[in-house]
């Protein structure tokens, strides 16, 4: 069975995405309430993805986020950001820190899964040629 | 305005200034190969070489190690941060140390990467362009 490591403080939240991550999978979900006890968890418990917050007490999900891309032991595993922050700059910063895919709060149990279905298929060729991307468009801006 | 398209039709990208605070003689040497073609490599190899070169060079992005010889990469990070003209200014923290203490303590000195030797080339010249990209967003913000 995947595992899934769930990391928002908001123990509401947290159940939420407990059961819609389990309508139409079956995950092994484990959780943390802030981002050091998510940096953590990640290293006790290599899930095959993590769900991160992006407000959330001791360390913001951008700066988890950048931590774990840069540790090879961390590196390739599927991060999805959830958050109520919807603007197109937040969206932004977390594709630019390497995140996979960003949703937004409130959000419906199908996109949640189809988005870690999604994230469970990349591969580190494709989070390169993303990132590739990324400073491609940045480029094109200048 | 973009410019013209380099060989590869891609946009070449405007050379940032890259500060790189390293004791360790052979270490310098291979990040400044790795960054010289991309970035205008400035380096310290002390603290107080790096005070220098921030207040007559003050670069686009500094990158340190954790371990500057014998003193620390988080105090040149906490003094960065408590000077307004600087506090912005984009910190990698590129290091061979890689428990979770040492990278909560980078975060907590105000580091905004945090990337683990050895690291991949392709992907650190990356990640130096995406994080002086999201630093701009981030000031923009405040």
């Amino acid at each position: 069975m995947k595992k899934v490591l769930v990391i928002d403080d908001n123990p509401t939240i947290v159940e939420l995405i407990k059961y819609a991550v389990n309508l139409q999978g079956s995950y092994n979900v484990v959780v943390a309430y802030d981002g050091v006890q998510g940096l953590e968890r990640v290293h006790a418990e290599h899930p095959d993805c993590v769900i991160i917050d992006v407000k959330m007490p001791r360390m913001d999900g951008y700066h988890l986020v950048r931590f774990l891309r840069g540790d090879a032991r961390t590196a390739d595993i599927p991060l999805i950001i959830l958050s109520a922050m919807t603007r197109e700059e937040d969206q932004l910063m977390g594709l630019l820190s390497g995140v996979d895919e960003y949703l937004t709060k409130p959000f419906k149990p199908t996109v949640l899964n189809a988005a870690i279905e999604r994230v469970l298929r990349l591969t580190p060729a494709d989070r390169q040629r993303r990132m590739d991307d990324l400073v491609q468009a940045q480029a094109d801006r200048e | 305005m973009p410019g013209k398209l380099a060989d590869n039709g891609q946009r070449p990208l405007r050379r940032l200034q890259v500060l790189v605070v390293e004791s360790d003689v052979g270490s310098r040497e291979r990040i400044q190969q790795t960054l010289v073609r991309d970035y205008l490599v400035q380096c310290a190899t002390t603290l107080s070489e790096a005070w220098i070169q921030l207040e007559t060079h003050p670069p686009d992005i500094l990158i340190s190690e954790l371990v500057v010889g014998k003193e620390s990469g988080l105090d040149l990070c906490r003094a960065i941060r408590e000077l307004p003209s600087l506090q912005h200014l984009p910190i990698m923290l590129l290091t061979s140390l890689a428990t979770i203490h040492d990278k909560v303590s980078g975060f907590e000195a105000g580091a905004d990467d945090y990337v683990v030797k050895p690291y991949d080339t392709r992907q650190l010249l990356a990640r130096i362009r995406l994080l002086a990209r999201m630093k701009r967003l981030e000031e923009r913000d405040n």
